[in-house]
């Protein structure tokens, strides 16, 4: 879901951050019902990021967006998504009655891990939905110590 | 037309004893009307299809499903994605043939396929 909330800050894995900009953030999605514009121009995806053993996985919403509209790159350890959500083109004498749906330039800076390589990442776009797989540097992933019994 | 329904509201003073599903999502939507119908897009990222759920019911077009979280498994560094039952329901006009419904759902967005009634001739009585 597309909304223009309270963008995060750079580097923000601090909880206390966190969870201030998701309360407000809920705020804010619990007052929006239809077109309310905020100072901001962008507009920012909901992302989830979930850190497994072997690698992590950013995954963002992002529906009815073109592939040629999207921008993924990894610039000074960050990921950096962004793009623009245009309106279809609907032909046949179209009028729009209503627009709910909130278009335009999107953009979300994620933090990289500092185990996260950068040279194994993959990206994939279903139903929507944006999923970045980032692998971790082999040296760092969990390694089972075979333990010698005497 | 196009009458937004707060569906909950309604099927609680219908059946009260009966478990209303927690609704907490109303997909944002376009409409668009064109010279022979309408088209409803409606924005809902990664569904299940399965739970995914349009029908015209009483002339009131209803849009149901669940949008699971994508990740679930593991450590969240960050969590904004919510996991939703949501729920639309649209009034429909006169003007609309509600056996003309199509619907499709690709790349997170749902488009909605209606077409408006032809007129019908206009019938000459006879009098006798």
């Amino acid at each position: 879901m597309m909304y223009r909330p309270f963008p995060p800050f750079p580097g923000e894995f601090m909880r206390e951050f966190q969870q201030f900009r998701e309360h407000l953030n809920e705020i804010l999605k619990n007052v929006m019902s239809g077109d309310v514009h905020l100072a901001s121009d962008v507009l920012y995806p909901a992302v989830d990021v979930v850190e497994k053993e072997q690698k992590y996985i950013y995954a963002v919403e992002l529906p009815g967006v073109k592939k040629e509209d999207v921008k993924l790159m990894v610039k000074d350890g960050t990921l950096v998504l962004e793009g623009e959500r245009k309106e279809p083109s609907i032909n046949d004498g179209a009028q729009k009655i209503r627009g709910e749906i909130a278009y335009g330039k999107f953009q979300r800076t994620l933090p990289l891990p500092e185990n996260a390589d950068v040279n194994k990442i993959r990206a994939e776009y279903k139903n929507g939905l944006l999923v970045v797989t980032v692998e971790k540097k082999e040296e760092t992933k969990p390694r089972l110590i075979d333990v010698q019994v005497q | 037309m196009w009458h937004d329904v707060r569906y909950q509201e309604d099927n609680l003073r219908e059946n009260p004893a009966e478990e209303v599903k927690k609704v907490t999502y109303r997909p944002a939507t376009d409409i668009y009307e064109l010279k022979d119908g309408f088209k409803l897009l409606l924005e809902m990222p990664n569904v299940d299809r399965n739970s995914l759920k349009v029908y015209i019911k009483d002339n009131q077009l209803h849009i149901e499903g669940e949008k699971k979280k994508p990740l679930d498994d593991g450590k969240f560094l960050l969590q904004e994605i919510r996991d939703v039952a949501f729920e639309r329901v649209f009034e429909l006009g006169d003007d609309i043939d509600p056996d003309s419904i199509v619907a499709r759902y690709e790349q997170g967005i749902l488009e909605i396929s209606l077409k408006k009634k032809e007129k019908e001739p206009v019938k000459e009585i006879k009098i006798q």
